[in-house]
This record gives C-alpha cells, structure tokens and sequence, in this order.
C-alpha cells in the first residue's frame, strides 16, 4: 500500500516537473545478450573448452621436460590443491542438455563430455560431487554430497553407454557446431566406445564396479560396438591460425627460457632408436655445432629430473641439453590434441588381450597403435617426416626393446605397452593420463630420488574446505582416514 | 527540452515583483588584513549568500530592509540591517571564539552553518587548491582530511583513488554526483571543496552517497565589475622521492654464465635472469656483438638476433664478444618530466548577471620517453536575476583529456618498469637499444633485442607501440531560483555529463604481450558515457521567535546513467605499421554493449534551531532502481542529527571559546549494477566461423536480490580555546554494514564459485581528530597549524547464515585481513627443509597482517611573514602491511640489491653450494591436517639443516614463492610493515605587486613550490603512498618543483 502511494506520488512529480516518465523494469533488460540459446551454439563452446586445453605440468611429471630456472611442483612431486574449475565448464554442458530437448542428439554428444569432464576429476581426487553437483541454479544445492569413486565411474560408464545408445538411435539427426567431427556421427559413436573402454581399462585392478562385472562389459562393447578404426576417426580438435582457434602453446614465452627436455625420456627414446625423438626435441645445442645428423640419437641429450635445478642448468649452459621443437611453440596450429585416439584405443585392446579380458592378436593391435603414432608425426611433424614413414615405424617394431614378443610374461608385455602410451603423450591431450597408469600398472618407471613418490592425487581445492568443509570431511574420513595427501592411492588404484 | 521552458515561463508569470538592492564592500579583520572567504547570507534566508573574494571583496543582491550576517572561522559574527538604497558597506570583523559560524555547501547544495550540523564535514584548505602544482586536483588532498585516503600513484596518467572512512566516496560537482578520474575537471575552476565523511552527511544523495561525497564547488563572479585574471605554472621532476635500488655487480644468465645467441635459452641462459658473470669488462657475446664469418673472418654489425638470416648458422658465424660492463639503464632511460599549465578567467558581476569564465591548459611530459598527457578546457557559469526574485543559473564546461601515448602499467611485458627494473640486467645498454629498435634485415617486421623470450625491447614499447587517449567531457548545467516569498524558494534543475573517449593500441610486427598476436595487432575502443540528473528542491526557512526557527526542503530527482560503448580488434596486420582495421590478416572481432541505470528519488529534510543552542536535523529519501527487481527496487533512507553548543547555556571558563557536541545517526541502502538479475547466453568462442555461447558466469544471480543496508552512527564535539588559538574536532563512528549484496563463495561443483546474496556483516570503528593550533599570531608573523588523523578498522561480525567461513575470513577477522601463501615451519616456528635445503609451502593459507594502515595523519603548516606565504604539508601512515610484488620478482630475477651474497664465493668454486639457510629437517613423523587447515596430530621430530643450498636457487624460492615477514628474516623479507611519513609539499607565495607597485595590475602573486619532497618510510625500494599494493609495478616516485605566476587585472 504504502509502497504504491509513493510510487504514485512520485511518478505524479515526475510528470509534473521536468521529467519524462521512465519504465524502471523495462530499462533493466539487457539489450546485449540473449535469454535463449540454439544447442548448436553451446556445443561449439563445450567442444572447444574441453578439448582445446593443454598444460605443460604432466610432462614435468611424467619426466620429459624439467625446468633450470626455478622449481617445478610437478616435477618435485610437491603440488597441493587441485582445481574443480571443470565445474564451470559443465554449466554449459547442462545448458546443452536442457536446451536440446527437441535436438536429443545434441544430448548424446553432451553426455560423453559430462562423462569426460568426471572422469578427469574423480581420476584426480578420487570421490567427487556427481549426484548432487551442477544443482546450484535449478536446486538451490550449494554444498553437494561427495560420491564414491566406484559410483562415479558408473555413473560415467552408465553416461557413456546412453550416449551410444541415442547417437544409434538418432543417428540421421543433423549436428551443427561440431568442430570435431563435423557432425559425422559414426566418428563420435566410436570415440564414444573407445572411450568407454579406457574408462574400463582404468577398472582393470578391479573385477568388477557396482556388481557389474568389468571384463565382459569390455568384451561387450569390443564385440558389439563399433570402434576407432584410424587415425582419421580420431578423437581430436585440428587447430585453426585464427584468433582463439590456434595451438595452445603457440607463443608461449615459457619455451623460451629455462626449459628442456628431460634426460630420462631422451634415453628412453634414444635406446629404442624411436625416431619420433626428432620430431619431439632439437639436438643439443653442442651436437647442433658439431654438425651431427639429425638422425644421430647421441645428438640427444636432456637435464637430470631429480638434480637441484641449478645443476641441471649447468648441463644446459654447457649446451648440453636439447628443447622441444621450435613448432610447438612457433607454429601456430601444431598438431592436434587427441583426447581419445587409434593409438590408445589399439594399446588399450591390447592389455585386453594381454589381461585375458578379450581375444585376439595382442601384437596386431600393439604394431598397429606404434604405426598410427609414426603415421600421426608423419603428418604434421612434417620436417621430420622421411624418418617418420611406415617403413621407418616396421623397422622401429622389430627393435630390441620394441619388438612383440608373444612369450614373454604379462608383465613384460603391459610394460611395452604403456611404454608405447608414453612416448607419443609428450604435451598431447589426455593430460594426467600416464601418471595415472603408472599407478595402475607400475609403468613407466620414473626416476626418483630417495624420499621421493610420485603424486598419485591432488588435494581438494581449497574452496571445497572453505564452502563444503563437512562433505568433504565426511568423504575424506571414508577415503583416506580423514587425510588428504596427494601421495595416497584413490579408490581405483588401490 | 519543451518541458523545461514551459517550466521556466510558468515560474516568470507567477513571480511578483520585488525591488533588489545591491550592497558593496571590503570585509577587514581587527588588524587591518583584508578577509578572503568570509560569508555574507540574509539572515533569514542563509540559502541566500556569498564570500569574499581574495581580496576581501563581496557584492551581494538583496531586499531592501533585508539584515545581513557577516562571518568567518574565528571571528564574531555581525548581523547588519541594510536601509533601501545600493550602498557600500565594509565591515571589519572581532576576533572571537565562535569559529563556528562558518556556512559551507552540504549534501544537495543545501547551506548550513556549521554549528548546527550533527555530522562531520571537513572543508580543504583552500590554499592547498589554488597552488596544486599537480594536473590532477586529487593529489592536492592528500593528507589534508582526517579520514580520507588519497592514494598517489607515482606514473603519468595515473589517477588517485579515494577511500573515505574504508569506503570509496561519491564526486559531486556543483551538486551533480558524476563520475571522473578528475582529470577532466581543472583545477584552477575549482572554489571549494567539502568532504560529507559520514553516511548521514550524504544521507539525501542516496545510495550514491552511501559511502560519503567529496563536494566540488567550481568558480563564480564573486565581485563586482570586471576581473581578469591569468595564471602560469611549470615544474618538472627533480630527483625522486623513491628510487628503486637494484644490484649493479652481476649481468644476464644464470649461475654465472652467459652467452647470447638468439634470446631464448639459444645461448647459455640467454632467455631470461641476472644470474649471470659479474660485470667486470670480461669479453661475452652480447645481443649487440657483431657477427663474424669463422671462415673468412669478416664481420657485420648486428643487433639482435638472427632468426631467419643468413647468419643463423652457428657452424659459420659467431659472436663478437664484447666488454660486460654496467650501465644505469633506468636512469638513462627515464627522461626530465615536466608540466606547463596555463589559466586564464573573466569574471563580471553586475546587478544583473554574472558570469566567469574559466580557460586552462596542462601540458604534461611524462618521464617516460614518448609519453605525453594534454588537458584543457573552457568553463562558463553563468547567472541571471531575471527579476528580483527569479534567478537563472548555467552552466557550460568542455574538457579535453588527450594522450598521443601514455606509459602501460600492470605486471607484463608492455610495462617498462617489468622489463628495465625487473628483468633485464646492466650489461644491457639501453641507449644502444634507443638506437637500435629494428633488427636492420627486417625494419617493421622484427624488433632488435636483447631478449626474444619474455621481453620487449623497452625503447621498441614505447616509440613503436602507441597508445591514443582521446577523451571529451562536457558538462551542462541549467538551474533556475525562485524565491517564491521571504523564506520560501524553489529550485529546478538539470544537468547532463557526457564522456567521449576514444582509445586504441597499435602493436607493431614482434610486439611480445601474454595473449595479443606478435604479427602486429590494433585495438579500438570508442566509450559513450552519460549521466543526466533533473531534481526539484523546495526551501522554506521561518524564523518564529529569536529561540525557535526552522528550515525544511522537499525534493524529488531523477538520474539517468547510460554507457555505450563499442571495440574492435584486428588479428595479425598484412602490411606492418598501417593500423587500420581493413589491414587486419585474420577475421576483424568486434564486441558492443548497452547499458542503462535509472535512480526516481523522494527527499526531505527538516532542520529544527532551538535557542540558539541545539540544531535537530531529519532527513528522509527514498530511492526507485532500475537494477532491482519491482517488488525490491524501493529503499528508504532516515537520518537524524544533532548538534548543541553547550557554550550557550553552560557558563565555560573564560579560555574555552566554544564547546559543540554533536550526534547523527543514519541508514542506507543501495543497488546492484545493470543487468545483473537473470543470466543471459553471452558470446563465447569464434571457432573458423562457427560462433558459440556460453551461459552465464561463475557468479550465480538472485532475480530476488534485496537492497544491502548499512547503518551508521556517529558522535563528534568541537571545541575551541584561547581566542581560537587552539581548536579541536573529535569524531568516533560506527557503521553496521548488514544485509550486504556479497557474492557468497559456494562449492564450485554446484555449477558456480559463488552466488549473490543478503547476507554478512561488518562492523566498523573509526575516529577522527583535527587539531587547529596557532602558536604565533600578530601583525608581521603568523603560524598556523593544523593537524589530523583518523584510524579505521571494518571487522566481519557475521556470515551468512552463520558459516564457519567467508572465503579464507572467519568471523571476527578484519575485512582487509591479508591471507597469504607461507613456508612449512616446525611448531617451534622454525622453516623446515627438504633433502634438498630447499624449503615446503604450506597447503593452507595463514593470516600475516592487513592491509590498511592502522593511522593515517595529515600536518599541515602555514607561515605568514608580512605579505611572504610558507606552507609545509606532511602526511603519512602507520601500520599495515604491504607484501611487495617488486621484491619477490627481485629475488627471482636476481636483482635484488642483497642478490648478490654468496655469488662470488660460489662460482670461485665451480658452483658449489656455500649458503647453508637456517631451518630443520624432518627426521620423522608426520602432520595432519583437519578439513579447516587445523593441526589435526603433529608428531614430527627435527634435525637442524647443515646442507648448503646454490643461492640462486634459494633466492628463487624462499623470498620469491612465499610470504616472508620482518620477523621471519630480515634479509629474505618481501612482506613490510606499510608505515611512512612524507614531506608532501612546501610553498612559498609572495604577492610581488608589494615591490612593484603596478598600475594596471592589482595583484602579482608567485609560488615556489616543492611536491612529493622527500619521504621516510619502513619498506624499502618502493613508494609506500602509492596505493594498497605494488602488483602492477611503480614508476619511480619522482620529486616536482616548480614556480607559478598568477595575475589579476
């Protein structure tokens, strides 16, 4: 009441004296922006939030780059909290979701991001908000549960297989804004199932997740799913020379000073005559002056990851130590970033086989997952490409340390296959990938000094402990005894 | 437009016609000095008035019959009836003990005696406005109001921020609330200046006025008959108040070594650092060694690298080396800054109109090369006495604010100061990168370099890479006064500020900045920014009896805010150095926006004078927001004030002049920015040509969002003793900042990292005190002193539905509390080191001090000898803490002045490790932590360190990657006590006319002047008065002198 008759009065002021009459409520609209979206637009952006990423750090841990000109956290294994930014990338993707209710196959392809964006953080922490979480806007959830590992990993295989089943389903529906597969269906539904095996595969510790047993799910999809058949349905984003659309290390300064390669990835390469060393580094500045040959593996050289950093710049100002190619840094679109490609789906079914999980050829798919590497460098490392050809990668596969050999024990045989994820996930997509299979599998092997672990985790972000201390609390205690150090095995490892 | 002449007509046909006379004179002082700035109003009417000018001179239109009061600080009031024809009439004024008639200007450009308001208002000194010797009237108020904080950053074009009582204060000029980074107002226009300190001061400006105002009044006709007067100032930077020191005995590279090849690690370290040799005349290949044919042994001058010449071929060619030596790039770098300014006006009063006009132009060189700032503009008010009763006011202002290119701050490669005190080293010669800005095979496509890494070449910043700044602000103002019957006046008014700027970048080809294409790059902005204000004031003021007499005024205003503004930017350039959208090599990318923000608003005020002794003032105002939702957009703003001169009715000691006590309580409310109630699809992503959205943003709105409120109160007295040689402003208040708009942080797996809510609540405590003190006074010599400090300190009191935490704050924590990054130390406090001796951050941040200074004061001096003016200005802090951005990179860069220990020992012996830092190591145990950061066991055991640790590695770590207090170490320190005193400013005036004795000139004023003289201070290397913290670098503060001339015709 009393509010109205100021309203009026003023209102009556206003036309009396100088002003005209203003809609308050209308002048409040935004003028700039849309209230509604068409899903095309927001998967272009989901797409390109999820797969243009990269970081420099696993490689730091992964021992194939250190750093001379201060300490890396990652390479010393003394990072601290991990980030839940993914989050807010998931916020578009449920907009996705809602807003492709007459569109379901845009769903499908949401689903497998959802699926992407969880298996990356639960790999990282170990249990996250899933059930409850990306609840703020529609449920007012502000401090979500905690999930277990093993539900999470279900939720996401469950996600997964609903993404295959809708792209069957709506497989004639048309997709715009795809700026990975063009809206080529098939091409997703096989990275859909790939991916599920990787997810599967990271199971492998486990017999089975929720009661559902993990071999014949994976024997399942083998048999029943269409898979990644080349490199061509990789999995990937192909970058652009456009503002936002180029490669992400393209100009990055940090190239330029105190980075190398690390000796222990060099000499990995370098005993199994992979020429995919070329193509990966620059030789010594020393071997460069020397005039040695490209293809002269001793021309390859890199610092000591557990050495003071100083020490290894010694090395490296005696020109002793080889960079990373110019073209990550200078050429402004690189080479793809895989997030699911041939190469890991090939080595994936081949542990399958090695485990007993599936049939088959364990060396067909072995062979075949080193060759579409070669073939993969071939393209677009192309300076190094006459020692990147199918010739060269036949000859690299009957290598000492390379070669399939089918008698071996099972352990021998994971080793080489891992070591055949390693070697080609040098500043490629996947991120954390080979940090997590050694914890799974043992291998690579990392050189360590005394005291030291490889982080198997990272500590929840700090806001968690801020806003959702006693969920976290509770999922910690359930976890790690109330710790959270990143040294400690999550649920799938264990 | 119709609308406002249709008003005025109507105003013209109902006025009645009263006869005006005009009354003339000189207002004296006992001893014969001619009075500047006394106030002359009709006694019944105080809204009604003027002040002398310099001279003592006042003209003022009146009614016949009407009685004059006369008044001034410290001297009695005299009431004077004035008969029924224009007259002269001068007036010599008593010394006295009531220095507290004095009117000044308060919220909506209402008049008030100053005894009779309850809250605290403090007036500039004017003397510190018309000698600024800054381009920026900002400046001048430093330290020259108890509670206010004026931040003086040390670069050109840098604006002073403004914090009064913690909050960020509303500008008013000549009653319009606007907003400006003062550059576009000129000093020389400006008459006055009132800070409003308290919410109840600002009350009627609503929730604009929240956090308090800074009122500006600009120039009128103050005097009868035509006055020319011209001004001339210039200055120029002479030494620096605050030099950054840096190391001169090391050079490039790292560990002591260093070779240049190609500036990006090509060489030995040759990316980045000033690890390198010492800089003693050894022969090194440096960025600008020739270069020599190994085979032939013919060489080619060279400057930079050789990236795709011919001579990238380190088989065939090498380097030249050269003589590492020192040089003093950041002084040779830096060049004289100076500022000219000139100002004219023209001023008339007649019965009928006046008018002053206002002519000034600045031009500033900045000390950085290639850097230059133009103000200027032209400034008309205007008035009219349409009829005796009826007068029309206007005013017109154009300012322009240009910049052809101005330094860039911030912490990146595009600042200066980043690369010349930062990173790059001494045996870099700057002047040899002056002359070199292109490497010689690539002229426009390449910069010539010490550094292809990080760096640019400083000299290539600033002469390549422009920067315009292009700004018109015009102001228009038109004001009608009618005083509708003795007592009774009614005021329209309307006023529109409108800002034009455009601003670009142009980045030449090899340009390095975080993120922006190195193929050449423009930028354009072209900003549109309006304010319109129209309100309507009623005034009427009745005297019932000699002991009660009250004023009332009732209101009603609009403002109107809208902002449009446009940007492009080019991806790559085709051609090099053609800055033009249609060069750009990729797709142009543009954005827009539009935006609008409405403010309908009620006022009133009743103040109530009782027995000449006890003022009441009631004050009510309602504000209607556009940025609100309907149901929630109305809030309602009371305040009460009190004020009593106990000295009316308590018999005092003969040596206390006066005693006032006074109290004022108030509430208010405010609004959100435009568009901030539902989220909205925003443009995200280009990719090739397909375009994307993104949805909202990672705080979550509340369509529901109610007003925040704060609730202040406050109680102050003012007193003065011995015939105002001694006088005294105390104020302590509180303020209650409930129901806030805060963007609360939630689980970021909820979708969002926070959400805007009511909630939280601070509580903050403040005192003020000012301290006037004359200790000499008589006809040939007066000192006068005076002196202030305020303290302030806003705790959170409560949090959202009670949460254990708000961010890193809990409650009972200071607002400005500081949570910083810390070492891993035992429970005995002592840094623990790994195997390495190299030290741990710890997982959680700790609370290592606050920002704000916990006092901050201000002392001002002013010496008359005769006619010769000597003023000295001191301000400065206590307390608080600063953790430096330029110390930390110091140590990691190794330019810091104590980087240099350990060097020579070390690589005398091949490198090897002489430094052993003091800490432990853990010999076992272990430590847990609960999920609030709390020690949950700790059961870890100690052994001191004995390993020796590369110096180089330390300094990158421990005084680099974490917060190291005073007490932690004195030589690893990067957080400091933030305490400082500064000599601000001395000046010197004398009216050389005195000597001369000129016909045609009544007064020749100069000015010596000093600013930024000289500071002592706890932090080292950097200017503590430069703001709340150094993350975006500082010029060196430079020290101004200068000399000013000001005539009047």
């Amino acid at each position: 009441m009393k509010k109205n008759f100021l309203s009026k009065i003023t209102m009556g002021l206003c036309c009396v004296s100088l002003w005209s009459c203003v809609n308050l409520e209308e002048m409040n609209v935004d003028p700039n922006n849309a209230t509604s979206t068409d899903p095309q637009l927001l998967l272009t952006n989901v797409e390109y939030k999820t797969f243009s990423g990269a970081s420099k750090s696993p490689a730091y841990a992964t021992r194939q780059l250190v750093m001379t000109d201060g300490e890396n956290t990652n390479q010393v294994y003394k990072w601290s909290h991990g980030s839940f930014d993914v989050y807010s990338d998931l916020r578009d993707v449920e907009k996705l979701i809602k807003n492709a209710k007459d569109q379901p196959v845009y769903s499908a392809l949401a689903h497998f991001i959802r699926a992407y964006d969880y298996y990356n953080l639960t790999l990282m922490f170990g249990d996250i908000p899933c059930s409850e979480a990306l609840k703020g806007e529609t449920d007012g959830l502000y401090k979500p549960r905690y999930d277990s590992q093993e539900s999470v990993l279900a939720y996401i295989l469950k996600q997964l297989e609903e993404a295959n089943a809708s792209l069957i389903e709506h497989a004639n529906e048309t997709v715009n804004g795809d700026i990975v597969f063009d809206g080529d269906l098939m091409k997703w539904r096989k990275v859909v199932n790939a991916f599920r095996l990787k997810v599967l595969m990271t199971l492998s510790k486990h017999s089975t997740i929720e009661g559902q047993s993990v071999k014949s799910a994976f024997a399942s999809i083998v048999s029943n799913q269409p898979l990644i058949q080349s490199n061509a349905d990789n999995g990937q984003l192909v970058f652009i020379d456009q503002q936002d659309n180029r490669y992400p290390f393209f100009n990055d300064s940090g190239f330029g000073s105190g980075l190398y390669m690390d000796s222990t990835y060099i000499s990995t390469l370098r005993i199994r005559k992979d020429n995919r060393l070329f193509a990966f580094c620059t030789q010594t500045p020393a071997a460069k002056e020397e005039g040695k040959s490209i293809d002269d593996f001793t021309a390859y050289d890199g610092g000591d990851p557990i050495k003071p950093y100083a020490m290894v710049n010694k090395k490296a100002t005696n020109h002793g130590c080889s960079k990373p190619q110019p073209r990550y840094y200078q050429n402004s679109t690189n080479e793809p970033l895989i997030f699911i490609g041939y190469t890991e789906q090939q080595l994936i079914l081949a542990e399958a086989v090695v485990r007993g999980w599936i049939a088959g050829n364990a060396k067909d798919y072995y062979d075949s997952a080193v060759k579409a590497s070669f073939s993969f460098y071939h393209a677009y490392a192309t300076e190094f490409s006459s020692y990147l050809t199918p010739e060269a990668a036949e000859m690299y596969l009957t290598g000492e340390y390379v070669h399939w050999d089918d008698s071996a024990t099972k352990e021998e045989k994971i080793a080489k296959i891992v070591m055949q994820k390693y070697i080609p996930s040098f500043l490629q997509g996947g991120q954390w990938t080979m940090i997590y299979e050694y914890h799974r599998t043992g291998y690579p092997t990392y050189r360590l000094s005394n005291n030291m672990t490889v982080g198997a985790r990272w500590m929840y972000p700090l806001d968690e402990y801020n806003n959702n201390s006693s969920n976290l609390k509770e999922s910690l205690i359930s976890q790690y005894a109330g710790n959270d150090i990143i040294t400690d095995l999550i649920w799938c490892f264990k | 437009m119709r609308k406002i002449y249709l008003f005025m007509l109507i105003l013209l046909a109902c006025s009645p016609l009263w006869a005006q006379i005009t009354v003339i004179g000189i207002v004296t002082d006992d001893t014969g000095l001619r009075v500047p700035g006394a106030t002359i109003v009709v006694k019944n009417n105080p809204a009604l008035g003027t002040i002398t000018d310099l001279d003592g001179n006042y003209s003022i239109r009146v009614v016949k019959n009407a009685v004059l009061r006369f008044s001034y600080i410290g001297y009695e009031t005299q009431d004077i009836t004035i008969g029924t024809k224009n007259q002269q009439l001068n007036v010599i004024l008593q010394e006295s003990s009531q220095q507290i008639d004095e009117v000044v200007v308060t919220a909506i450009g209402i008049k008030q005696e100053k005894k009779k308001l309850g809250y605290t208002t403090q007036q500039v000194n004017t003397e510190a406005l018309e000698q600024p010797g800054t381009v920026n009237i900002g400046n001048a108020l430093s330290g020259q109001v108890a509670g206010l904080t004026v931040t003086n950053p040390t670069g050109l074009f840098q604006s002073p921020s403004f914090s009064l009582r913690g909050k960020v204060p509303l500008m008013v000029v000549d009653g319009i609330p606007i907003s400006t980074d003062l550059y576009d107002i000129s000093p020389e226009n400006i008459a006055n200046i009132n800070v409003l300190k308290g919410t109840a001061a600002a009350a009627l400006y609503g929730s604009r006025g929240k956090d308090g105002a800074i009122l500006i009044t600009t120039k009128t006709a103050s005097e009868d008959g035509l006055v020319v007067t011209a001004g001339l100032t210039s200055m120029m930077t002479a030494g620096f108040a605050v030099f950054p020191e840096t190391q001169h005995e090391y050079g490039s590279g790292s560990n002591g070594k260093y070779e240049f090849w190609d500036g990006a690690d090509g060489g030995i370290s040759d990316g980045d650092m000033t690890w390198g040799p010492a800089l003693d005349g050894s022969l090194i290949a440096q960025w600008n060694s020739p270069l020599r044919n190994k085979e032939t042994g013919e060489t080619i001058d060279w400057y930079g690298d050789v990236l795709g010449s011919q001579y990238d071929d380190r088989s065939k060619y090498e380097r030249v080396p050269l003589p590492f030596v020192q040089h003093d790039n950041l002084s040779n770098f830096l060049r004289t800054g100076i500022i000219t300014k000139a100002t004219f006006s023209v001023a008339n009063k007649t019965c009928k109109a006046s008018y002053n006009l206002v002519g000034d132009f600045a031009y500033q060189r900045g000390q950085v090369p290639n850097t230059e700032v133009l103000t200027g503009g032209i400034n008309f008010n205007g008035s009219w006495n349409l009829s005796y009763n009826l007068m029309l006011s206007a005013k017109l202002s154009y300012n322009k604010v240009y910049s052809p290119n101005y330094p860039r701050y911030g912490y990146g490669p595009k600042n200066h100061m980043y690369t010349i005190l930062l990173w790059m080293s001494d045996d870099v010669d700057v002047n040899q990168l002056k002359n070199h800005l292109w490497r010689n095979d690539k002229v426009g496509y390449r910069q010539a370099n010490y550094n292809y890494a990080w760096y640019n070449n400083p000299y290539f910043g600033v002469s390549e890479l422009n920067e315009v700044h292009d700004r018109s602000t015009t102001d228009g103002l038109i004001r009608l006064n009618w005083d509708l019957y003795p007592g009774l006046s009614v005021q329209g008014r309307t006023s529109a500020h409108l800002i034009n700027t455009f601003a670009d970048m142009q980045s030449p080809k090899s340009y390095m900045n975080y993120g922006d294409s190195r193929n050449g790059d423009y930028k354009i902005w072209n900003t549109n920014d309006m304010d319109v204000n129209s309100d309507v004031l009623a005034t009427w003021t009745q005297a019932f009896s000699e002991d009660f007499s009250f004023t009332a005024n009732a209101g009603s205003s609009i403002y109107y805010h809208r902002d449009r503004n446009g940007y492009q930017q080019t991806d790559g350039l085709i051609v090099p150095s053609v800055y033009n959208m249609g060069n750009s090599l990729n797709p142009v990318r543009t954005t827009n926006y539009f935006g609008e923000h409405a403010i309908e608003s009620l006022y009133g005020s009743v103040n109530v004078d009782l027995w000449n002794a006890l003022f009441l003032t009631f004050t009510g105002r309602n504000d209607w927001s556009s940025t609100l939702s309907a149901d929630n957009n109305s809030y309602f703003y009371p305040s009460v004030s009190a004020s009593t001169l106990v000295s009316n009715y308590i018999e005092m000691p003969s040596w206390i002049d006066y005693l006032k006590v006074n109290s004022a309580w108030a509430q208010v409310s405010s609004d959100l920015s435009a568009y901030s109630l539902s989220a909205t699809y925003k443009n995200s992503v280009l990719w090739g040509s397909l375009p994307s959205v993104s949805y909202g943003s990672n705080t979550m709105l509340n369509a529901e969002i109610l007003p925040q409120k704060t609730t202040s109160f406050e109680v102050g007295t003012s007193m003065a003793f011995l015939k105002g040689r001694l006088s005294a402003n105390l104020t302590y208040y509180h303020m209650l900042d409930q129901n806030q708009i805060i963007s609360l942080p939630i689980s970021q797996a909820s979708g969002y990292s926070s959400r805007y809510v009511n909630g939280n609540e601070y509580s903050t405590n403040g005192f003020e005190a000012v301290l006037g003190i004359i200790p000499l006074r008589n006809k040939d010599f007066t000192w006068k002193m005076n002196i202030n400090a305020s303290t302030n300190t806003r705790k959170l009191t409560k949090i959202y539905k009670d949460q254990a935490k708000y961010g890193n704050l809990s409650v009972g924590d200071r607002s400005d509390a500081i949570y910083s990054t810390v070492w891993e130390k035992s429970s005995d406090g002592q840094l623990i080191l790994d195997d390495n001796g190299m030290p741990t951050r710890k997982p959680f941040p700790v609370n290592v001090g606050h920002l704000s200074p916990d006092v901050r004061y201000g002392f001002q001096n002013e010496f008359k000898i005769n006619a010769l003016t000597v003023n000295v200005d001191i301000d400065g802090a206590i307390g608080g803490t600063l953790v430096s951005r330029t110390i930390q990179k110091y140590w990691w860069s190794g330019k810091h002045p104590k980087s240099t220990m350990y060097r020579a020992e070390e690589y005398a012996h091949g490198g090897t490790p002489v430094f052993v830092p003091e800490g432990v190591h853990v010999e076992r145990g272990s430590i847990q932590y609960d999920t609030d950061g709390s020690i949950l066991s700790d059961t870890r055991e100690y052994k001191p360190n004995t390993t020796a640790v590369n110096i180089q590695t330390w300094a990158q770590n421990y005084p680099y990657r974490a917060v190291v207090t005073e007490e932690e170490s004195k030589i690893f320190a990067n957080a400091y006590d933030r305490s400082y005193m500064k000599l601000r400013r001395i000046a010197i005036s004398y009216d050389l006319n005195n000597l001369l004795q000129l016909d045609h000139i009544e007064k020749l004023k100069i000015t010596l002047f000093g600013n930024n003289l000289a500071v002592i201070k706890n932090i080292p290397y950097i200017d503590p008065d430069f703001g709340s913290s150094d993350n975006d670098l500082q010029d060196p503060s430079a020290r101004y002198i200068g000399v000013s001339a000001n005539l009047k015709f």
